[in-house]
């Protein structure tokens, strides 16, 4: 209902000193914890030690040499690997939702996987079969020298990694073309083909934008592939860590890490703002049924080929890891073996409990949170509204390494002296995990009539009683997934968090970066399984709660009982 | 069960648009509705009527004005402390409750003792036969049901006053009328103050004991349903409320309290309501169901059948009668004469069914 006089707003929420409190502590948050240390990499990146400004550090990035490589090696990686997971993402996405093919379960499947995986599974996999001792290099092939390490390993691995990402905004994007579209296309005379090229795919191209920059961020801002098996390919994210960590030029790290994140934002807005717009498809949410599958000839049997070799070769992948940590040495001494779980358990006992200890103090708080924001942004009115929700919306194109970077600058000295605490891994988890559950909040609140929430005030319920009573339980399955998307990327966390972690708080993925640093491949895969595991039973044991907790209440009840959101009573 | 009269002085809403622009929602609304009473606030879409409710519910903030709950200024109550409960469009039940916890919602924020609220709650139940639907979840009840259970949640916090914000118009035809009796029927029998808003006038007319006319964010008038329809004192109202012909006249004198109209063809005459002095241009207000028709030669105003349908309970005729299109209704045709297109017809403007509006 329009804007309100700013005096107005401010006597307004005077009058609610809980939302007041509520907004002021999500302001302060924010602001500490992502706008504050952004500005911090600005300022060192312009500063030079002694104080003085200085751009020396930029110019010598663009200047050529190492630091300049490792931005077009990015750049070069991203571009490929994007193309590549766009392809192969829309045969999935095609197959599925166009034609009639078995196993379309498990290729959904495929999709959850990277959500879920730890950094470098594939890339550890990778190594497994294509190493100097691989299965398949040297085995198969008997290649003496083969060399996954490099441009071909990354676009491997970070395709393989990052197709499912395509794959789920294109399968949602085919999904809600109406089926009436290509039969009014056929009905005119249009060939299938011709329909396709002239009404499927025009159609789509927002979502193979869409999808094509999504992954483009990933792969630039990836760090745990480029440690692992990047070789002497240097990307940027890892760059930014080695200037950081490796040689202590701050100055030059956060240089990187101002291009990193400009770069990134820069995609992102075009995503955001410029793809965004240009979707026709209106996305409903129900899927559009009706389409008639293709049910033979050539074309069905060559794309469910293609999908069941790449599922299973991603399965493969994935299988190999837990295979790995029980052999000896690989490929040289292939004995069973339990002595990487004993080195895990007598040296890795803390990296885990540390690891599962702060993964479960955030997610409660990144749940919570992103619930709040959600709400706030929803459904109250107030000044820097719309600043609160481009942060955290921003937020989800940051690069891990450039928000690891950014924490070590602004937190090592008073009055926020937070290197070295639980603290600030906390607060890099929250982070890192709080925008997806913002957006999905954002999503199940607009689905909820408003006077659900005013029929509660009305009935004398205060702001709290309100959120707890009515709010939280109707949008339940966001929180939950937010809850289970929070845990996830805790427990898997790396790139941010590495520039963080310190004697008293060590992490498993960074146990396994270092096992693989040192050649131990065998230990870092029983890490890795060990991690996999706590994720797999945790995950279990959050899916059970929701299910004691009841899970989504009927569905239906939204539709009939309550005004479908946006729609506006009949009079004022 | 204390019930309150409602007062609003002065009550101004503004707000700004999305390109900044002040817009008067509500402007300077005074009214009383007082203890018990069915009052129903009625107009077009955007005329500010639920601006007005929600400002009473204080879901909105007045912008300049007061409202009173009996003689509380309640402007600085926040919504959720105000005695007023409502009855929403949407029914806004909560759908993760039961129908039991819906309506005990109120109660158990409350804090009430458990069996307090059980024996409120059973009671309102079988005011309103839902005993039976008590454990169900709001999903699996019909609309009808559903609206019953948000008037029973309303109920049962006993407020000192009711709002209802277009609660019927997600239901269909019939049990909108069921309805209708059944809102009204509890509202007289637990004797509370009600506020009824809506753009339907049959229901503004069955159900209020003062219909309050809003357009453009003002009063255009209050009275009782009768005094609305048969003594409208703007086009607007009597435009809107039924279907009214005009008639243009100028007044000619007064003789004891009736007027004479000089119109283009006659002189009628009518009761006076209100101040008119000679020679003001005014309008006759005359509905449908008053113009008589009868053959030509009958009587000396003559005008020209353009439109004839039948309906069942009516015929309905537009009569072009010096250039002014006309409605007719002749109600019970069975039995009447039925005049044809291009039929040209007498006119008779009963006296007593003439009111007269400044012009």
């Amino acid at each position: 209902m329009g804007r309100v006089k700013p005096i107005q707003e401010l006597k307004r929420l005077a009058r609610e000193p809980l939302l007041l409190t509520c907004i002021i502590l999500v302001m302060a948050s924010l602001f500490v914890f992502i706008v504050y240390p952004l500005f911090q990499i600005g300022r060192t990146s312009f500063f030079s030690v002694d104080g003085s400004f200085s751009v020396a550090a930029y110019k010598r990035i663009l200047s050529g040499g190492n630091l300049l490589t490792a931005l077009t090696n990015s750049l070069v990686l991203a571009f490929i690997v994007s193309i590549l997971s766009t392809i192969i993402a829309y045969i999935f996405a095609y197959t599925i939702a166009y034609i009639n093919v078995p196993l379309k379960k498990l290729f959904n499947g495929i999709a959850i996987l990277p959500v879920i995986s730890p950094p470098f599974v594939i890339a550890l996999s990778a190594i497994l079969l294509f190493g100097r001792q691989g299965f398949i290099s040297n085995h198969l092939l008997g290649l003496q020298n083969a060399n996954i390490y490099g441009l071909n390993g990354l676009i491997l691995v970070q395709t393989l990694t990052y197709f499912p990402i395509a794959f789920l905004v294109l399968a949602g994007l085919l999904r809600s073309i109406s089926p009436a579209l290509e039969e009014a296309s056929e009905n005119l005379g249009a060939s299938k083909l011709k329909t396709f090229i002239s009404v499927t795919l025009p159609l789509s191209t927002p979502g193979i934008a869409n999808a094509y920059l999504l992954v483009f961020i990933q792969s630039l801002a990836d760090f745990g592939n480029p440690m692992t098996i990047g070789g002497n390919y240097t990307t940027v994210a890892r760059e930014i860590y080695l200037q950081a960590v490796g040689s202590y030029d701050m100055q030059a790290g956060a240089s990187l890490a101002m291009l990193l994140l400009t770069i990134t934002m820069v995609v992102y807005a075009i995503q955001k703002f410029w793809v965004g717009k240009r979707s026709y498809v209106t996305v409903t949410g129900k899927p559009t049924s009706g389409r008639k599958l293709i049910d033979s000839g050539w074309l069905k049997h060559m794309m469910f080929g293609i999908c069941f070799s790449l599922s299973v070769t991603v399965i493969l992948f994935y299988i190999l890891v837990p295979i790995g940590s029980f052999i000896q040495l690989w490929g040289i001494n292939n004995s069973f073996t339990l002595d990487h779980y004993k080195y895990v358990f007598n040296l890795g006992q803390k990296a885990i409990v540390d690891t599962f200890t702060l993964s479960l103090i955030a997610t409660p708080i990144a749940g919570l949170l992103g619930m709040i924001i959600a709400f706030l942004i929803v459904r109250k009115n107030f000044i820097g509204k719309k600043t609160m929700e481009l942060v955290s919306m921003l937020s989800i194109a940051i690069p891990g390494t450039v928000l690891g970077i950014a924490y070590i600058l602004s937190f090592n000295k008073a009055p926020l002296a937070l290197t070295g605490t639980a603290v600030i891994i906390i607060a890099a988890f929250v982070v890192r995990a709080v925008p997806v559950g913002i957006r999905s909040g954002i999503a199940s609140l607009q689905q909820i009539d408003p006077s659900i929430e005013e029929a509660s005030t009305n009935l004398g319920a205060n702001q709290s009683q309100t959120f707890f009573g009515i709010v939280l339980p109707l949008i339940k399955p966001a929180f939950f997934s937010g809850l289970v998307y929070s845990f996830v990327k805790s427990m898997t966390a790396m790139s941010a968090v590495i520039f963080l972690i310190s004697a008293r708080y060590n992490l498993i993925t960074a146990s396994i970066l270092s096992q693989v640093e040192s050649g131990r491949i065998g230990v870092a895969s029983a890490y890795c399984t060990i991690l996999i595991i706590i994720m797999i039973i945790s995950l279990l044991i959050l899916n059970g709660m929701l299910r004691l907790f009841g899970g989504e209440y009927d569905k239906k009840t939204k539709k009939t009982t309550n005004n479908p959101a946006g729609q506006k009573p009949l009079s004022m | 069960m204390t019930t309150k009269s409602v007062t609003l002085k002065n009550v101004t809403k503004t707000f700004h648009d999305d390109n900044n622009n002040l817009v008067h929602a509500v402007s300077d609304v005074n009214l009383t509705i007082e203890q018990g009473e069915f009052a129903t606030l009625l107009g077009p879409s955007g005329c500010g009527k639920t601006t007005t409710l929600r400002m009473v519910a204080g879901f909105e903030e007045v912008t300049q004005g007061d409202i009173y709950f009996g003689s509380e200024n309640v402007n600085k109550i926040s919504p959720n402390k105000r005695d007023c409960t409502m009855v929403f469009q949407s029914y806004a039940l909560f759908p993760h409750l039961s129908v039991f916890d819906n309506v005990a919602y109120g109660l158990k924020i409350k804090k009430l003792p458990k069996d307090v609220i059980e024996e409120k709650v059973d009671k309102i139940f079988s005011i309103m036969n839902l005993t039976d639907h008590k454990t169900r979840m709001p999903s699996q009840l019909s609309g009808g049901q559903q609206q019953r259970v948000a008037l029973a949640r309303a109920l049962v916090m006993e407020p000192g006053v009711l709002l209802f914000d277009e609660p019927l118009s997600n239901l269909d035809a019939k049990l909108r009328l069921l309805m209708r009796d059944e809102i009204r029927r509890l509202q007289k029998r637990l004797g509370i103050t009600a506020i009824y808003v809506t753009h339907d006038q049959s229901e503004a007319m069955s159900m209020s004991d003062k219909v309050i006319v809003m357009n453009n964010g003002k009063i255009e008038q209050v009275g009782s349903p009768q005094e609305i329809y048969q003594r409208p004192t703007s086009r607007f109202v009597a435009d809107f409320i039924g279907t009214a012909n005009f008639i243009q006249g100028k007044v000619l004198g007064r003789k004891e309290n009736e007027l004479e109209i000089q119109t283009a063809d006659t002189i009628l005459r009518a009761a006076a309501y209100g101040d008119f002095f000679e020679g003001q241009s005014v309008l006759i207000v005359v509905r449908p169901e008053a113009v008589r028709l009868k053959d030509e030669g009958e009587g000396s105003l003559k005008g020209k059948v353009t439109k004839s349908v039948f309906m069942g309970q009516t015929q309905e005729y537009e009569v072009d009668y010096n250039g002014v299109p006309l409605q007719v209704t002749v109600h019970n045709p069975m039995g009447e004469k039925i005049y044809e297109v291009d039929e040209t017809v007498s006119l008779h403007f009963p006296k007593e069914s003439l009111h007269i509006i400044k012009g």
